[in-house]
């Protein structure tokens, strides 16, 4: 059976998407392989979503290339009050979207999502907020990877890394600031210094197969370390400059 | 059964310590007893139910259909049901997922060649007909038991058809049967520095984390993810425990899957 | 009676107030002749625009590959962001009966100047509203998108002639190099003469339109992001195959095999594009107003000295934004115009209070205005 959605302006239903013919030599700049890896570069903002309680967005930039970005941005509602029956504890919600382009396949999305929660699970102080929601809402703007149509790794550590900057936006208690740390196609969220892991994904297999799980950890905390550096460098010069406003609007 | 809070603080305790003491009495790296029976569907190619002894049941069934291979990408198409639980339910679209994905990325194509333009298509139907604890094991056990006794229809055409257009035809009634290497799926539990294999529903209950590890071909292989077993008990890991977890598999798998083929 | 009973006068942060009694909170700030906005009753936002570097047509898009994106628009009003991205597809047109090339006649040109809604192509809108939720759309969402996809299509902004594939052919020599030839590239070209498609298709343009804090009324922003978006769309040139462009192939369908169906496929080019050609006497941009009557109930109290009799009973103001200022005005206007005044679509609804000649007089004479200022940032 043919169910038409009639909530949305769909267009003709006999028409097909563009294809874009692969064959052809395509203009690309060789990526540059740059020898260092792990050079990333992170563009932070808070606060841009004012109806949500937090909120933040990314932008980094690959190791491999300029053409290697990913665009994300984060928005925390909650904790707010939950109907239903009585909860000891809030009730943590991920939500995933595609603003523009819609590549992911769903089933990926609800994979990645149920990671998500049970890593902000271990990590939100979720006794604090008994009675209510917290639901985190991401929203894929952009995601290229020169050779791929997407890449799953760099956008879930950016999830990661964007959920844990909205929680701090919100107000929301962690534990801790969580990251995520990525290493050829594995992925681990990281607390307490890299001492712990709450989350690991390795969603395909890599080169470096024979290598030891320990060793892949120790690099994936490298990378760890290099983007909680950044986010909390972010979060103390935001401060400063608010107190640098309190401190203006005291002197008048 | 819904544990109390002071049963599961109790239990916790227990599973934390060195050895662990699990409820059933099993060692770390020591499955349930599961009782497997395959082949009693008669309309489908293969089939297989599984029983593991906390009442756990699983039925998969495979069928298969002749596609011309140039065009269908996907050789092999997975449905998950799970009883009492919605089909839209992060459990049961995660499973799917995961099991799609394996099974797509993981089996060889080649294994399924019928001629050079046609190939089976494997349907996999999953019913889990009562679950108690994390059904994926389960489900990947009797996958694995269901496509080893699958039974396919032989050609008798000539397997080259690319210039002589031909559709394949098949023997009356004999069948070959399919030879195929197939993934397993392990959760893992850890509980404070211990990792226990197959956790029963109220050790998941309890558990800090859990470990998803992909055993295929004598290795283990992609997807390794944490997975959440609870909610209330989750927490972080250290990266010896995650090490610890693919250790077990490593040394256990070949004696699971040795079991399975037998 | 001895002893009276005290009143203390409530205080309210302005947002709280905002929140509880909007008309409150708008009476006591337009007495002090601003708006719960602190704007001005006439002023609008500052609107930013950025093309986001999203679509893979534009010059220096981040990457251009696995992308279909063919124009896009970040635009920034106040706090509020809208996300426009145009994704096309191709639909075969119905072909009618006569001869390809009389559509190339002059009567019929003529015939497509003069302009009816059958030779007016549109875009298929789709617009999400971020508000913490999840499920099917709101009505706020299914109404914009309906009247983005109206207003597109009854303004004539994009002709189907600019939909129009002109589609190449791609030949591979015996070198095994292709090459595509485009009809209006070399009209002199024998291969691109020899083949004439039998068939015909028009592109399809997808609008997706994400709203991020939503912040007062939607539907002028959302259409101004979407007309960015759409002038700087770039559309792929389109070939098929030259082995492909004579063929019959047999396909079965269900058993019965005799069923013989030409395939095209439409395969774009992802190096060479063409701008979306708008029709540019027809770009138009989106302003919003409400009429609000002053309660002198509700004014501040002020010096005897400076009391006006003649003081006005109701207010035009512009570019709604803010909880009390959408909670608290019924009577709206809107209005798409372009710089010269040529209105392509106003709405006015009257809810309370009343709009009189002059102010709709006044809000066509700001959006002409507002339309101007806007048309330079294109």
């Amino acid at each position: 059976m043919n169910i038409s959605d009639r909530r949305r302006i769909l267009g003709p239903s006999n028409a097909k998407l563009l294809t874009f013919d692969k064959s052809g030599p395509v203009e690309i700049e060789p990526i540059s392989s740059s020898s260092v890896p792990n050079s990333t570069s992170m563009y932070i903002e808070n606060g841009l979503i004012c109806n949500a309680n937090g909120s933040s967005y990314l932008e980094v930039t690959g190791s491999t290339s300029e053409a290697d970005r990913t665009l994300m941005l984060t928005s925390v509602y909650g904790p707010r009050p939950s109907r239903g029956a009585f909860n000891a504890k809030a009730t943590l919600s991920v939500q995933f979207k595609e603003v523009t382009l819609e590549k992911i396949p769903a089933g990926e999305l609800k994979e990645l999502c149920n990671f998500l929660s049970n890593v902000f699970n271990a990590v939100i102080n979720l006794e604090r907020y008994p009675k209510s929601g917290i639901d985190v809402f991401l929203s894929l703007i952009h995601s290229s990877n020169g050779s791929q149509l997407y890449e799953l790794e760099s956008i879930i550590s950016t999830c990661v890394n964007g959920i844990t900057l909205a929680l701090i936006d919100a107000g929301i208690e962690i534990f801790d600031t969580v990251s995520a740390g990525i290493y050829e196609k594995h992925i681990v969220a990281f607390v307490k210094n890299g001492t712990e892991i709450v989350g690991f994904w390795k969603g395909k297999d890599s080169a470096s197969e024979s290598e030891d799980i320990l060793s892949i950890i120790e690099q994936c905390k490298l990378d760890y370390l290099k983007n909680r550096k950044a986010m909390v460098e972010y979060l103390v010069r935001c401060n400063d400059k608010e107190d640098h406003l309190q401190h203006e609007v005291t002197k008048q | 059964m819904v544990l109390s809070v002071t049963e599961k603080l109790y239990l916790h305790e227990s599973l934390v310590s060195n050895p662990p003491a699990r409820p059933d009495g099993r060692s770390a790296d020591q499955f349930r007893p599961i009782e497997i029976f395959t082949d009693f569907l008669p309309t489908s190619n293969g089939s297989s139910k599984i029983v593991a002894s906390d009442g756990t049941e699983c039925i998969v069934s495979a069928k298969c259909k002749v596609v011309d291979h140039t065009l269908e990408e996907d050789l092999i198409e997975v449905d998950v049901d799970i009883a009492g639980h919605r089909d839209d339910s992060p459990l049961v679209q995660g499973t799917l997922s995961v099991l799609n994905r394996v099974l797509l990325s993981q089996i060889d194509r080649g294994s399924l060649r019928l001629t050079k333009k046609y190939s089976f298509k494997l349907y996999i139907d999953v019913l889990v007909l009562s679950s108690y604890s994390h059904p994926l094991t389960l489900i990947s056990f009797a996958i694995y038991s269901a496509l080893n006794s699958t039974l396919l229809p032989t050609l008798i055409s000539s397997d080259d058809d690319l210039d002589v257009a031909e559709l394949p035809t098949f023997h009356d009634y004999d069948l070959t049967k399919l030879t195929i290497k197939v993934p397993v799926l392990f959760t893992v539990a850890v509980c404070g520095k211990n990792v226990i294999v197959d956790p029963a529903s109220s050790e998941s209950d309890v558990a800090n984390n859990g470990i998803l590890v992909t055993w295929y071909d004598g290795k283990v292989t992609a997807p390794v993810r944490t997975l959440g077993l609870n909610e209330d008990y989750v927490s972080g890991i250290t990266p010896q425990s995650l090490a610890d977890g693919l250790k077990l598999i490593e040394d256990i798998a070949p004696k699971v899957v040795k079991a399975l083929d037998s | 009676m001895k002893e009276a009973i005290e009143i203390q006068p409530m205080t309210f942060h302005p947002e709280v107030l905002a929140r509880i009694a909007p008309d409150l909170s708008m009476q006591r700030h337009l007495s002090l002749g601003l708006r719960p906005s602190l704007r001005a009753l006439e002023e609008f936002r500052n609107v930013e625009i950025s093309d986001g570097q999203l679509s893979c047509g534009s010059q220096n898009s981040v990457n251009r590959t696995g992308n279909n994106i063919l124009g896009s628009n970040v635009l920034k009003s106040g706090k509020t962001m809208v996300i426009t991205s145009i994704t096309g597809g191709v639909v075969e047109e119905n072909m009618s009966v006569h001869n390809p090339d009389e559509e190339e006649s002059p009567e019929l040109e003529q015939a497509v100047g003069a302009g009816g809604v059958e030779d007016h192509g549109c875009v298929y809108p789709v617009v999400e509203v971020e508000r913490g939720r999840v499920g099917a759309p709101t009505d706020e969402e299914m109404n914009l998108s309906q009247r983005i996809y109206n207003s597109v299509l009854h303004t004539g902004l994009i002709s189907k002639k600019a939909l129009e594939v002109s589609v190449g052919v791609r030949s591979t020599n015996s070198d095994g190099q292709s090459s595509v030839l485009y009809p209006d590239a070399d009209p002199s070209n024998a291969l691109a003469q020899n083949f004439k498609p039998r068939r015909k298709w028009s592109y399809v343009l997808y609008a997706k339109i994400q709203v991020f804090s939503r912040d007062g009324p939607l539907f002028e922003l959302c259409w101004n992001s979407l007309l960015y978006a759409l002038a700087n769309t770039q559309l792929p040139r389109a070939f098929v195959d030259e082995r492909t462009t004579d063929l019959k192939i047999p396909v079965s369908m269900r058993g019965r095999s005799a069923a013989i169906r030409e395939t095209f496929d439409i395969l774009c080019d992802p190096n060479e594009f063409q701008p979306l050609m708008l029709s540019k006497d027809r770009l138009a941009f989106a302003s919003n107003f409400a009429v609000v009557d002053i309660d002198p109930e509700a004014q501040l109290p002020k010096d005897d000295d400076d009391m006006q009799v003649d003081s006005p009973k109701s207010v035009l103001l512009a570019d709604i934004q803010g909880e009390a200022e959408e909670a608290s005005v019924f009577s709206t206007l809107s209005a798409v115009t372009d710089a010269k005044g040529n209105l392509k679509h106003f709405k006015a609804v009257g809810g309370g209070s009343k709009i009189t000649m002059e102010m709709i007089k006044r809000s066509i004479a700001l959006a002409k205005l507002r339309a101007s200022d806007l048309n330079k940032k294109l």
